[in-house]
C-alpha cells in the first residue's frame, strides 16, 4: 500500500514540475537583450560611416528610438522594448547606408526632396490603385491596396491580424516606392480629446515602426493623430467603437 | 475578585451621576431647505424722471435670474409680499411682515434716472435676525444694466455666504454647429453667445489667459494638432507651437508667462513649459508613454495632469519643475481631465466606471474621493468657477452633450446650453 | 460615631475603597455643582458631552438605533435599577465603558476637550425594539438609553429646526466638514428665551444662517413633564451631512 502510494506522490510531484517550468519558460517574458546589443553596435556602426553628420535626421531618430528601448527595459516593459529596439536597429541601418552614399564622390544629393522624418512631401499615386476614401481633413486618399489596421480599447499594440495586414500594407509600398503615405491614428469617442490625440499618434507609430522594421523606407512614411474627432462609424456602441480604434493609411 | 463588585458598583454610581449633569446636544445635519428665501420688493423711484420704459423693473429680473441661477436664493413671489408701502431706513423695515412671509433675506432699493445714466441704492437685510448686511449704490449707463445687474447679484450672494457670486464671467467652448469644431464664449447665464474661431477645421480644448483677455487652443488648420493664441480683443491669432507631432491640450501658468502643454516630436507624448511665446521649451516628463492634459494649481507651483506610466491613464501631480511625481487616482482604470481647483485643494476630473465617465474630486493625496455625478452617460471636461465653488462640465444626460453646472458637491445641477449640436470642453473665464 | 462603628462592620479591605469613592463623589458633585452652572455659555463641560444622534422609525436610513428598554417605565434614570441578567451585563459593559471616557475627560478638563466623550457617534445598542408605538430611537455616545418620551422630544425639536433651516450645502464650504455649536434656553411652553453661538463653525455666514434656523424654529414643541429643567438649556450642533454618494 504505502510504497505504492509513494510512488504515485512522487510522478505527481514531478509532472507538477515539468508544468511549472513549463511554464515559466513560456510564460515569462524574455528580456530582449539580444535585440538591445544589436541595436546599440547597429547605432555604433551607423556613428562610425559618419551618420551624424550626412544621415543626421536618420540617426537621431535611431538614438531616440533606442533611448525609448532603454526606458522601456528599465521599466520592465520588454516587448515595447523589443519593438523600440528593433526598430532601432533598423533606423540606423538606413542611417548607415544613406550616409555611406553621400560619402561616395559624385553622388552629390543635396538633401532629398524635403522629405524630414515624421512629414510626407507629395508623392505619386499609381494609376492602378483603387480609391476607396479621402483623409480625415480631405486631402489624400486611402486605397485598397492599403488596409487599416484595427486595435483593442486603450491599446497601441499590434495585434497578429494587424501585423499581417502590416506586411501585406509593406510588400504593397515596397514595390510603389515613389508613392508617400500618412498613417492616421485614430480612437474610439470614449475617453478625452487630448489623451485620445496622443493615443492616436502611439497607435500611427505603433504601424510605422514595425512597417520600418520590415523594411520600408521611412520617408515614405509620416504619422498625424486625428484622436477621436474623424470617427468612421458616429454609432455609440461597441461594433462602432470597433471600427473607429484604428491606423488609416492615406496616399497624398 | 473580592474587590469586583464594589468597584462595579461605584463605577456605576460614576456613570449615573455623569448623565445627571450632562448637556445634551442634539445633531442638525439635514436642512429642510437648499435655498435662501429672499424678497425683492420693486425699487422705489426716488428721482424726478418717471421710469416709463420700465428700467427699474428690468434691472431687478435680471438680477433675480441670476441669483436662481446660482442655486443660493429662492425669489419669494410678490403676490404673497404683506409690506404695501417700501420703507427703506432700517428702522423702518418692519421685519415681521417679512418674516411671516418666509423670508430670510429682504432687498430694497431705490433708483434714478437721469440722461443715460441709471443710479442705483441697495439695501440687504437679514430679516431673521432684524438687521442691515450691507448698503450699496451703484451708478451705471442704461444701456448697461445687465452688468449692473451682475455686480448687484453678486453682492447679494457676497452678503449671505462671504463670497461674491459669479455672474459677469463667461465660458469658452467648443461647439459643432456648423458642422466643424470651432471655438464659442458666451456669458455664464447663457447670453451673448458668439464664435470666435472660423477655421473650418478641428478647434479644440481652448483655456483662459489669467488675464481673461485671450484665448490657447489646440487646432488641425495647418494640418496637424498646434497651438494657437487668441486675442479676443483684437480678434487676431498667432501660433505658438507647431513642432512636428502633437502640440496639444495647454494651460496657462497663473501668473501668465508660461505654457504648460503636450508636446511629442522628441519621440513620445510629453509635458513640456513653454514661454508665453511657444519658445524655450522644458521637458518635464520622460515617460516614453503618453502624458497629457497639464493642469496648473493656483500658486504656480505644481502641474496636474495625466499619465499612462501605470498601465493606464490616470491622475499625477508633479512640481512646475518635473520633480516630484506623485499619483492621485488609484480608483478606475481610465481618469482624465485634471482641473485643479482655484482653492487649490482638490482636483476635479473625469473617470470612468463600467461603460460612461462621471465627475469625481479628490483631494491632493488621493484620499477623499468623491464621485460629483452619477447616471449612464458621460459627463466630462469639468472647469471650475473662478472662486471655486462651481463646476462647469459637458455631459450627455439629456441626449448629446450640453453644458451643465454644478455646485461642488455635485448637489445642485443646471443646464446652462440647449444647442442641439453637441457642445465640449468648457472653459470657464478666470474674471 | 455611627459612620466609623458601620465601616468598622465592614470587610476591612472595603473600607479605603469606601471612603476614597465617598470622598470622589462629594468632590466630583460640588465641582459640578459649581461649575456646571456657570458653564452654560461657555465651552467648557465638566461632565461627558451626550452627542444625541436622533434616527427615525427603523426602517429609514440613519445612525444606529436603540429602542428603549422594556420595563423602563417613565423615569429617566432607570438604568441601574430595573435590568436582569444579560440587559444587565450589558449596561453594566457600558456603563464601563463610558467611565473610561469619563475619566478620560476629566483629565482634559481644560478646553472644552470634555466633548472627547461625545465624538463618536451613535452605537448601535440592544436587540428589542421600544415598547411605545413611536418607536423613535435616541442613542447618546454612552450607551446608555433614554426615556422614549424625552428622545421624541428631542426627535420634534431636531425635525422643527430642521424644517426651517435654508442651507445651500455645498455651495458654502465646497466640500468640507464643519459643525457649529447653538445653546439655547427654553421655557416649558417651549419658546426659545434665549439663543447663542457657542462655538462657531470658522464660516460667521454659516453660523448666521444656523442662528436664523434657531429662532425661525421657536416656538419649539412644549418640555415633556419627563425633563424637570426650567428653563431647559439644549445644545445644537449644527453639522454638514456626509456625502453619501
Amino acid at each position: 500500500m504505502m510504497p505504492e502510494w509513494r510512488s504515485v506522490m512522487k510522478k505527481l510531484s514531478l509532472t507538477i514540475l515539468a508544468v511549472v517550468l513549463m511554464v515559466v519558460v513560456v510564460g515569462c517574458p524574455r528580456p530582449p537583450t539580444r535585440e538591445m546589443a544589436e541595436a546599440r553596435s547597429a547605432l555604433e556602426s551607423a556613428k562610425d560611416a559618419g551618420a551624424p553628420t550626412l544621415a543626421e535626421e536618420e540617426f537621431r531618430s535611431a538614438e531616440q528610438m533606442l533611448a525609448e528601448a532603454t526606458a522601456y527595459m528599465d521599466e520592465k516593459k520588454y516587448d515595447d522594448a523589443r519593438n523600440s529596439a528593433l526598430t532601432s536597429k533598423k533606423l540606423s541601418e538606413i542611417a548607415r547606408d544613406k550616409a555611406l552614399k553621400r560619402r561616395a564622390p559624385g553622388e552629390a544629393q543635396a538633401g532629398e526632396a524635403g522629405t524630414a522624418i515624421g512629414e510626407a512631401g507629395a508623392g505619386v499615386i499609381p494609376e492602378q490603385a483603387v480609391v476607396t476614401g479621402k483623409g480625415s481633413l480631405g486631402e489624400g486618399v486611402t486605397i485598397k491596396e492599403l488596409e487599416p489596421v484595427y486595435f483593442a480599447f486603450d491599446d497601441y499594440t499590434l495585434s497578429e491580424e494587424a501585423k499581417d495586414i502590416l506586411k501585406i500594407n509593406a510588400e504593397w509600398l515596397d514595390k510603389n516606392k515613389n508613392v508617400r503615405v500618412q498613417i492616421e491614428g485614430h480612437c474610439d469617442e470614449r475617453g478625452s480629446a487630448e489623451y485620445n490625440i496622443a493615443l492616436g499618434e502611439r497607435r500611427a507609430k505603433s504601424a510605422r515602426n514595425y512597417m520600418i522594421q520590415l523594411g520600408i523606407d521611412p520617408s515614405q512614411l509620416s504619422t498625424i493623430s486625428y484622436g477621436k474627432e474623424r470617427p468612421k462609424d458616429p454609432g455609440h456602441n461597441e461594433e462602432a467603437w470597433e471600427k473607429n480604434r484604428r491606423d488609416e493609411f492615406v496616399v497624398k | 475578585m473580592k474587590y469586583l463588585l464594589p468597584t462595579v458598583f461605584i463605577l456605576l454610581i460614576l456613570a449615573l451621576s455623569s448623565v445627571l449633569w450632562a448637556k445634551v446636544y442634539i445633531t442638525i445635519d439635514s436642512p429642510g431647505r437648499s435655498r435662501f428665501p429672499i424678497a425683492i420688493p420693486d425699487l422705489k423711484n426716488t428721482g424726478i424722471i418717471p421710469d416709463v420704459r420700465g428700467y427699474s423693473k428690468d434691472l431687478m429680473k435680471a438680477v433675480e435670474k441670476d441669483l436662481d441661477l446660482c442655486g443660493i436664493f429662492q425669489i419669494i413671489d410678490p403676490k404673497a409680499f404683506l409690506e404695501k408701502e417700501g420703507a427703506m431706513e432700517r428702522d423702518k423695515v418692519n421685519f415681521q411682515d417679512w418674516s411671516a412671509i418666509g423670508a430670510e433675506g429682504l432687498v430694497k432699493g431705490g433708483f434714478a434716472l437721469k440722461e443715460k445714466e441709471f443710479a442705483l441704492d441697495l439695501r440687504i437685510f437679514d430679516v431673521i435676525q432684524g438687521f442691515q448686511i450691507s448698503v450699496m449704490s451703484y451708478r451705471g449707463a442704461l444701456n448697461n444694466l445687465r452688468e449692473m445687474g451682475h455686480r448687484v447679484a453678486n453682492e447679494i450672494v457676497r452678503a449671505f455666504t462671504g463670497e461674491k457670486g459669479f455672474f459677469g464671467t463667461r465660458l469658452a467652448f467648443i461647439s459643432s454647429v456648423t458642422g466643424d469644431k470651432e471655438i464659442y464664449i458666451m456669458d455664464i447665464d447663457g447670453e451673448n453667445m458668439r464664435r470666435v474661431t472660423f477655421d473650418r477645421s478641428i478647434a479644440l480644448s481652448p483655456v483662459w489667459s489669467p488675464d481673461g483677455t485671450k484665448l490657447l487652443y489646440t487646432s488641425y488648420k495647418m494640418k496637424g494638432p498646434h497651438l494657437f493664441v487668441h486675442d479676443l480683443n483684437t480678434g487676431k491669432e498667432h501660433v505658438i507651437s507647431q513642432r512636428p507631432g502633437l502640440n496639444i491640450g495647454a494651460a496657462w501658468s497663473p501668473d501668465g508667462k508660461r505654457i504648460a502643454c503636450t508636446l511629442s516630436y522628441e519621440g513620445s507624448s510629453e509635458i513640456y513649459i513653454l514661454d508665453e511665446n511657444g519658445g524655450n521649451p522644458k521637458q518635464l516628463t520622460r515617460t516614453y508613454g503618453i502624458n497629457v492634459s497639464p493642469s496648473w494649481s493656483p500658486d504656480g507651483s505644481r502641474i496636474a495632469f495625466v499619465s499612462d506610466r501605470g498601465g493606464s491613464p490616470q491622475i499625477y501631480i508633479m512640481d512646475a519643475d518635473g520633480k516630484g511625481v506623485q499619483r492621485v487616482t488609484f480608483s478606475g482604470k481610465y481618469n482624465v481631465s485634471p482641473a485643479w481647483s482655484p482653492r487649490g485643494d482638490r482636483i476635479a476630473y473625469s473617470g470612468m466606471r463600467g461603460e460612461y465617465f462621471n465627475i469625481y474630486s479628490i483631494a491632493l493625496d488621493g484620499s477623499d474621493m468623491i464621485q460629483l455625478t452619477e447616471g449612464d452617460w458621460n459627463d466630462e471636461y469639468p472647469s471650475w468657477s473662478p472662486e471655486g465653488r462651481y463646476l462647469a462640465f459637458s455631459s450627455t444626460r439629456d441626449g448629446h452633450p450640453e453644458l451643465y453646472l454644478m455646485s461642488s458637491n455635485g448637489i445642485y445641477v443646471r443646464r446652462l446650453t440647449n444647442t442641439h449640436s453637441g457642445v465640449l470642453c468648457p472653459a470657464w473665464s478666470p474674471k | 460615631m455611627k459612620i466609623a462603628s458601620l465601616l468598622d462592620a465592614l470587610d476591612p479591605e472595603l473600607r479605603p475603597m469606601l471612603t476614597l469613592s465617598f470622598v470622589f463623589h462629594i468632590a466630583l458633585l460640588a465641582f459640578m455643582g459649581i461649575y456646571g452652572r456657570l458653564g452654560a455659555r461657555e465651552d467648557i463641560f465638566f461632565s461627558p458631552v451626550y452627542k444625541v444622534n436622533l434616527v427615525s422609525i427603523p426602517g429609514e436610513t440613519g445612525g444606529g438605533g436603540v429602542g428603549a428598554l422594556p420595563g423602563s417605565g417613565s423615569k429617566g434614570k432607570s438604568v441601574g435599577v430595573e435590568l436582569r441578567g444579560v440587559e444587565r451585563e450589558k449596561a453594566i459593559r457600558d456603563a464601563l465603558k463610558s467611565t473610561k471616557r469619563i475619566v478620560e475627560a476629566l483629565k482634559s478638563v481644560k478646553g472644552g476637550k470634555a466633548e472627547i466623550a461625545g465624538k463618536e457617534k451613535a452605537t448601535g445598542v440592544t436587540k428589542s425594539k421600544a415598547g411605545s408605538s413611536t418607536a423613535t430611537g435616541v442613542s447618546s455616545s454612552s450607551g446608555i438609553v433614554m426615556d422614549p418620551a424625552i428622545s421624541e422630544y428631542y426627535m420634534k425639536v431636531k425635525n422643527k429646526i430642521e424644517e426651517v433651516w435654508s442651507f445651500p450645502e455645498g455651495l458654502f464650504v465646497p466640500a468640507s466638514r464643519w459643525e457649529l455649536r447653538i445653546g439655547v434656553r427654553i421655557d416649558r411652553k417651549g419658546n426659545i428665551e434665549e439663543s447663542w453661538l457657542e462655538k462657531s463653525s470658522g464660516n460667521s455666514y454659516l453660523d448666521r444662517s444656523a442662528l436664523r434656523a434657531v429662532k425661525k424654529a421657536s416656538p419649539l414643541p412644549p418640555i415633556p413633564p419627563e425633563i424637570r429643567d426650567d428653563p431647559l438649556d439644549l445644545g445644537l450642533l449644527f453639522t454638514s451631512q456626509e456625502f453619501g454618494r
